[in-house]
């Protein structure tokens, strides 16, 4: 309820005051008090365009959190590559303990099991995309193939 | 710095957050940029820094010389100093190691050989397009299209910006500079604009293009004599996935990126694989460069105005140019060949067919538009654009066979064993076969899908940017390849 009456009075009152009285051209812009849209306001609702530079950071702001909680290992991995400088020397620790901190509350997983799928897409063999449309191997074939491991005959990796 | 990195994320927050924070200061905003511009350059290589401010001062003062000069005469002269310079640069960082090489050749076979003043010279990273968007200003302001800057710092910035600095697009000055008269403005739509962008550039490149390098490209073009004609050609169609994906995917995340600090840039690619013709598809792939040369070089040749013939040479030079700009080698120069050949086939084949009806609409990058078909019958429209995008596309993957090969000698031992169907089919795995032709088919999807996603995501709220944002790139980070390959255009 707050927010929409503060977004009402935001529309009825603030801004066409705003607007009658004009830009203050003897202040820079910077001097303005401009409104910080809260989480959840959708950008570009009032005419002012600070919202959506304030709303496009604070969504940058939510990606990287977002990568630092799931993506913890790209973290340590970054912190490795930057271990040649000092500072990334003093990351590299605190990048770890956050990667095992997000480890142990079960973040990882959400990637791991994503990975997962994409490996199974990767190493499916014509055999196991002919089973998905029912024409594929017989039980005995398919569980030789699993046991097997993951390789068909077609994939580049076996050459290597 | 590449694109996608965590690096490159924590560099951008950066800039982002103070560059807005510095609207209301222009002098002090460009400033900001162009010091960020050069400290993402310097992450590669701050030598190549200095060569960078030098272009960006050359530049600046041609156009300021050749505002002042007096005469067209003296105008024109300054120009020529201007773009010899820029060239020069260029020539000596791309060419000198080539041509060195193919005179020491030709002296040798003529009994008269020489010891080369050979150097290592090591190409400074973006250096094709820094240039060419310097000689942009430079012809721009003799044109009168736009006025010489007074104030360096607009010309720095323009020419060091560092979303398009080392793979484009080519930026026009005309399109740039009066961006940075105005105060910059974000809204909702650009900013819903710069996320869709980013995201499907890093999709194209980390997922599309990583997955096609690693799994097939790479090595089928390392050795093609081990393979099948059917490896081979899925190779090939592979590459012309591979090259649109890591191209366009780095143009998408320029422009997105440019978009989220307040400016504009226009599209660098345009579903190229869904033309029925050679000059369509020169409207569609790398449109930066391809108008480049159109109003640069073959426009300044005569283009098509006087006659057939002085058309098709001015075609062919323009084409075979536009090859080797892309680096000193016979495969570049042969690759420019082919589509100079091709698009003369095409002009004398659209010369003597009837003009009436619209089968193939050929839209034109060295020209006018054109249409020609046969028939009227919607059936048989479709079924002549088929046959255009069928054989268009087969013509730009046999000249993407000498882009992509080692040597001459590797591409025409791959042209070789396409015919050769004889050998076990070793590459064609599901996946790889899916992702060839899932990509190839989203170059038929309507062309309105792009900015209807946007449109959708500028009525959003901050957190659910943010949570498309993060979910986003996490969803590329892990369904992506390890590691993070180079983009192609840097080499160029």
């Amino acid at each position: 309820m707050s927010s929409f009456a503060l977004a009402f009075r935001r529309k009825s009152f603030l801004d066409r005051v705003l607007a009658a009285e004009g830009p203050d051209r003897t202040q820079s812009a910077d001097a303005v008090p401009r409104p910080i849209p809260p989480v959840g306001q959708r950008i570009g609702e009032v005419a002012d365009r600070s919202p959506a530079r304030r709303a496009a950071l604070l969504a940058l702001l939510i990606a990287a959190a977002l990568l630092a909680v799931f993506n913890s290992e790209g973290l340590v991995s970054t912190a490795r590559d930057l271990a040649e400088s000092r500072l990334g020397r003093s990351l590299l620790p605190v990048a770890e303990r956050w990667d095992d901190a997000m480890e142990r509350v079960g973040a990882k997983r959400l990637m791991a099991s994503v990975r997962g799928l994409v490996l199974d897409a990767q190493y499916a063999s014509w055999s196991d995309v002919a089973a998905v449309f029912g024409a594929g191997d017989d039980p005995i074939t398919a569980k030789r193939r699993t046991d097997d491991g993951p390789y068909t005959s077609s994939m580049p990796g076996e050459r290597r | 710095m590449l694109f996608p990195t965590l690096q490159f994320g924590a560099f951008f927050l950066v800039v982002f957050a103070i560059a807005w924070e510095l609207r209301a200061r222009p002098e002090g905003r460009k400033t900001f940029l162009v010091a960020a511009s050069y400290v993402f350059y310097g992450a590669w290589d701050w030598r190549f820094a200095g060569l960078l401010a030098a272009s960006s001062l050359i530049n600046y003062a041609a156009g300021r010389l050749v505002s002042v000069a007096s005469g067209d005469r003296d105008k024109k002269i300054l120009v020529a100093i201007a773009v010899a310079i820029n060239l020069g640069i260029l020539g000596f960082f791309k060419y000198y190691g080539f041509f060195l090489e193919q005179l020491g050749e030709l002296l040798a076979r003529g009994g008269m050989a020489r010891d080369m003043p050979f150097l290592e010279v090591i190409l400074p990273i973006g250096i094709s397009f820094f240039t060419f968007q310097g000689i942009s200003y430079v012809v721009d302001v003799y044109r009168k299209e736009i006025p010489a800057e007074t104030n360096p710092l607009d010309v720095f910035l323009y020419i060091s910006f560092f979303p398009q600095l080392v793979a484009g697009p080519i930026v026009r000055a005309a399109d740039f500079l009066p961006q940075l008269k105005a105060e910059p403005e974000l809204d909702r739509e650009m900013v819903a604009k710069g996320i869709v962008l980013i995201l499907l550039g890093l999709f194209k490149k980390m997922v599309i293009a990583n997955y096609l390098a690693t799994l097939l490209v790479d090595d089928v073009f390392f050795a093609p004599d081990a393979y099948s004609g059917p490896d081979l050609l899925l190779a090939v169609y592979g590459y012309a996935i591979q090259i649109y994906c890591d191209f366009s995917g780095y143009s998408d995340i320029a422009i997105g990126v440019a978009a989220l600090l307040g400016y504009h840039f226009k599209p660098n690619f345009l579903q190229p694989y869904r033309s029925a013709s050679l000059r369509e598809f020169w409207r569609r792939w790398h449109i930066s460069l391809s108008t480049w040369l159109r109003d640069y070089l073959y426009k300044p040749l005569g283009g098509s105005r006087h006659g057939t013939v002085t058309t098709y040479r001015n075609v062919m030079i323009t084409m075979v140019l536009g090859g080797l700009w892309h680096g000193a080698n016979w495969t570049f120069l042969i690759w420019g060949a082919i589509h100079g050949v091709a698009l003369v086939i095409e002009r004398m084949i659209l010369a003597v067919l009837p003009a009436s009806g619209s089968g193939v609409v050929a839209g034109d990058s060295f020209g006018g538009a054109v249409s020609a078909g046969w028939g009227s019958a919607p059936s048989r429209e479709a079924l002549v654009r088929a046959f255009g995008v069928l054989v268009t596309f087969n013509v730009v993957c046999l000249a993407w066979i000498f882009f992509r090969a080692e040597s001459l000698d590797y591409a025409l031992l791959y042209l070789q064993g396409l015919v050769d169907w004889s050998g076990p089919v070793e590459m064609a795995t599901p996946f790889l076969v899916a992702l060839v032709a899932v990509s190839l088919a989203a170059h038929f999807l309507p062309e309105d899908l792009l900015p209807g996603a946007i449109a959708w995501l500028e009525d959003r709220s901050a957190l659910t940017l943010g949570a498309v944002l993060g979910f986003g790139i996490l969803l590329i980070w892990a369904i992506a390849p390890e590691g993070v390959a180079p983009f192609i255009y840097f080499q160029f």
